[in-house]
């Protein structure tokens, strides 16, 4: 009886056996499309967000270059606007005259800067690049992954933990008693001075 | 069979792992082994295109920051008829705003072509306001040029832009380089996604000049009224800064607008001060007695015969009275311009003392002022064939030779500067894009005088000037300065009717701020320099020391002794 039981049984298993195989390539295969698919659909994602991001800079390029013709434009109205014959036309039609020696007096003052100065020009401080250079290496698209999710895991940390307090032995901060250098010539206004207090 | 089936997907299995392992060497070999730039090559070929990208121009101001040269836009406006669907509605706004013929707006709209050129150079408010309106089929594109907001003023010192994008003359060819900056050709993505641009380019530097706008302005006007009263063809003021070698001013009349440079005579486009020669006349007096002194000839107070007539070589020298003046002092040769006094005294001094004097003051040489088309002079020399012994007489008194007006301005600038020759330059400032600031520092070239006879001559000078009580003379102010009427040469000759009138002159003596030259061609009020130039000298002079805030003598000297 139990041979008999034993037989069959092996007999329905070897019935079975082909079934088995091919449930297990198919889900093999169907494993394998999914997976792809997920990774086409992260590469496409990626792709669209990069093609996004691309258009809108040639965007900004060209309306930054429109800007700069524009800001060039005014500023050669500007200069037309202060156009010594202009200046000197207008100054006439209101009754003036060019100055000559005899029409000028002159006062002696002390430390008076002489007119005839060097031009100054104010240069802006060269901003830190913040751009990240695109690398189209594998080895730049991970790096830059890694840059991210540090970038975005120090955020999420300091708002759930807070930020530090500054340390109040920090050398760099300067003492509330120290008195602030005044150079020779220049004079902090007073509060009675400042039109808004 | 079961053994089959595996051995079957197991052979299938390692074709599959196989692959995948040739995809997988593949992809890290291309990242990390092979050479890519085959393939960066061939993707910028395929995916890419040439776009060539000009740096905006550096702009170029005067020494307050006055902006003297910019860049504007104009636009470019043209239609596609095909694609205006309102072309009575289109051509009516057009008109108004472009000012064209609304018949020729609907000529060009019934065209089969696919683009019809309205305006090539609209100026910035038509363009604007057409960009505004938004109009179907209209395209509007804007054009950078070179724009210099004041016209006319201190042409000749900038020069202009062409349009290849190329500076002429003055300024703008000399410095074209470094205004021009670098040109970008850059490969500009078919696919959007990558933005490119701005990485290949290095804007052009800006330069501040030495020029003074109101100084220039004033010998502009100064020269126009001088031509005007004096019947003058043209005519030429330099404002030198003796100490330093500045040029304040440099105005030539007539001039061009080099906004308009397209439209203008070329002849025009020259600056006279660097680019003609004219035969000083006595205005090289000055040089001569500096020579004189400095080579020990004479003292400040020597005196000679005047006679009415000097022979040298066969050749007559003559004053311009055409009188002798018995005993003269150096001073009296001076302020009396005697031609027979400075031949006796470049005969006294010798050919090749002389010639080595002009050669100290850099005369005839050109003097290396950064201004494109600067020329030399000419000056014959012993032993160049054309020389002749007389020419060492006639050069004394400043005929026969050549120079630029800058040369001479150069030369007396030295005597105003204890004998020191400094280097003529105009650009004061050079700002590159990345914010680097160089300035540019006095030079000197040498020494053509010793100091000592350059404070002798500049006292005689001022001396003669208040002797002959000459119209040059500034109120308030001791001046040094000379006259000169040089004769024109012609073929066969010199123009018995025509003259150059000019003036040299500096001051304050005791600290000279300034040296003005004034020279007026052809004159038909008078053919003497001191009935033209001379005045027209004090005229300028008068307002030159107010806008240069230079005080009366008598207040400096009460400043100085502290009342």
């Amino acid at each position: 009886m139990t041979q008999r039981r034993s037989d069959e049984w092996f007999k329905q298993a070897l019935r079975q056996a082909p079934w088995r195989t091919q449930t297990q390539a198919t889900s093999l295969v169907l494993a394998v499309v999914i997976m792809v698919l997920v990774i086409g659909a992260l590469y496409l994602a990626q792709a669209s967000r990069t093609a996004a991001a691309g258009r809108r800079l040639q965007d900004l390029e060209a309306q930054r270059k429109a800007l700069e013709q524009q800001n060039a434009q005014l500023r050669a109205e500007i200069a037309a606007l202060q156009s010594v014959p202009r200046l000197t036309e207008q100054a006439e039609a209101l009754g003036y005259r060019l100055a000559d020696n005899e029409d000028v007096e002159y006062v002696a003052l002390s430390d008076l800067p002489p007119r005839r100065s060097s031009v100054v020009v104010a240069e802006p401080e060269p901003e830190d690049d913040l751009v990240i250079p695109y690398d189209e290496s594998l080895g730049g698209w991970l790096a830059h992954q890694v840059t991210a999710l540090r970038e975005e895991s120090t955020i999420f940390f300091d708002r759930t933990f807070g930020t530090p307090e500054a340390d109040d032995t920090d050398e760099d901060r300067p003492e509330e008693e120290e008195e602030i250098e005044i150079l020779p010539g220049l004079e902090l206004p007073t509060p009675e001075a400042t039109p808004d207090a | 069979m079961h053994e089959t089936l595996s051995r079957r997907l197991g052979f299938i299995g390692l074709i599959l792992i196989s692959l995948a392992g040739l995809i997988v060497y593949r992809l890290v070999s291309l990242q990390f082994e092979i050479d890519t730039a085959y393939f960066a090559e061939t993707a910028l070929t395929e995916y890419t295109y040439k776009v060539t990208s000009r740096p905006p121009r550096g702009e170029i101001y005067d020494r307050n920051g006055l902006l003297l040269a910019t860049n504007a836009i104009e636009y470019e406006i043209g239609i596609s008829p095909v694609l205006i669907y309102d072309r009575e509605g289109t051509a009516e706004k057009l008109s108004e705003i472009m000012g064209l013929p609304l018949e020729e707006l609907e000529e060009a709209m019934a065209s089969p072509q696919q683009y019809v050129l309205l305006e090539r150079n609209a100026p910035a408010t038509v363009g604007q306001k057409i960009l505004e309106l938004d109009l179907d089929g209209v395209v509007v594109t804007p054009t950078p040029r070179r724009y210099y907001p004041h016209g006319t003023l201190c042409s000749h010192v900038i020069g202009f832009v062409a349009m290849d994008d190329i500076g002429y003359y003055g300024i703008e060819g000399y410095y074209n380089n470094i205004l021009q900056g670098e040109v970008e050709v850059d490969d500009q993505s078919r696919i959007p996604f990558e933005a490119t641009g701005g990485q290949g380019w290095r804007s052009g530097s800006d330069l501040y000049l030495t020029i003074d706008s109101e100084i220039q302005y004033l010998a502009e006007t100064t020269l126009a009224d001088a031509l005007v009263e004096h019947g003058a063809q043209s005519g030429t003021i330099i404002v030198l800064q003796p100490q330093t070698g500045e040029i304040l001013a440099m105005a030539s009349l007539p001039t061009f607008d080099p906004n308009q440079f397209t439209t203008t005579d070329a002849s025009l486009f020259e600056n006279p001060a660097i680019n003609k020669q004219y035969e000083p006349g006595s205005v090289f007096k000055v040089v001569t007695m500096a020579l004189a002194l400095e080579e020990g000839v004479v003292e400040p107070d020597s005196t000679y015969n005047d006679t009415d007539m000097l022979e040298v070589a066969g050749v007559e020298i003559r004053n311009w009275d055409r009188q002798g003046h018995g005993v003269m002092t150096m001073t009296d040769l001076l302020a009396k311009s005697l031609n027979v006094g400075a031949a006796t005294l470049s005969l006294r001094i010798g050919p090749i003392d002389f010639y080595q004097g002009l050669d100290d003051f850099m005369l005839g040489e050109r003097t290396g002022i950064d201004l494109e088309g600067e020329i030399t002079g000419m000056i014959r020399r012993p032993g160049n064939e054309n020389w002749f012994e007389s020419d060492l007489a006639t050069n004394s008194f400043g005929q026969g030779l050549a120079i630029t007006p800058l040369q001479m301005i150069t030369a007396v600038g030295a005597v105003a500067n204890d004998g020191l020759l400094m280097q003529p330059h105009m650009v004061t400032r050079r700002i590159d894009p990345d914010g680097e600031t160089s300035d540019s520092e006095p030079w000197v070239l040498g020494r053509a005088i010793s100091a000592e006879t350059a404070s002798d001559l500049t006292r005689m000078l001022s001396t003669a000037l208040r002797q002959e009580s000459s119209d040059a003379l500034v109120e308030g102010y001791a001046i040094a300065g000379k006259t000169g009427t040089s004769e024109i040469p012609i073929p066969g000759g010199y123009d018995p009717e025509k003259t150059i009138a000019s003036f040299v002159g500096y001051g304050p003596i005791d600290n000279p701020q300034f040296v003005v030259l004034i020279k007026l061609d052809k004159p038909t009020s008078s053919r003497w320099g001191s009935q033209t130039a001379a005045p027209v000298f004090s005229q300028f002079v008068s307002r030159l020391v107010v806008l240069m805030e230079i005080p009366p003598d008598s207040v400096r000297g009460s400043l100085a002794s502290g009342q």
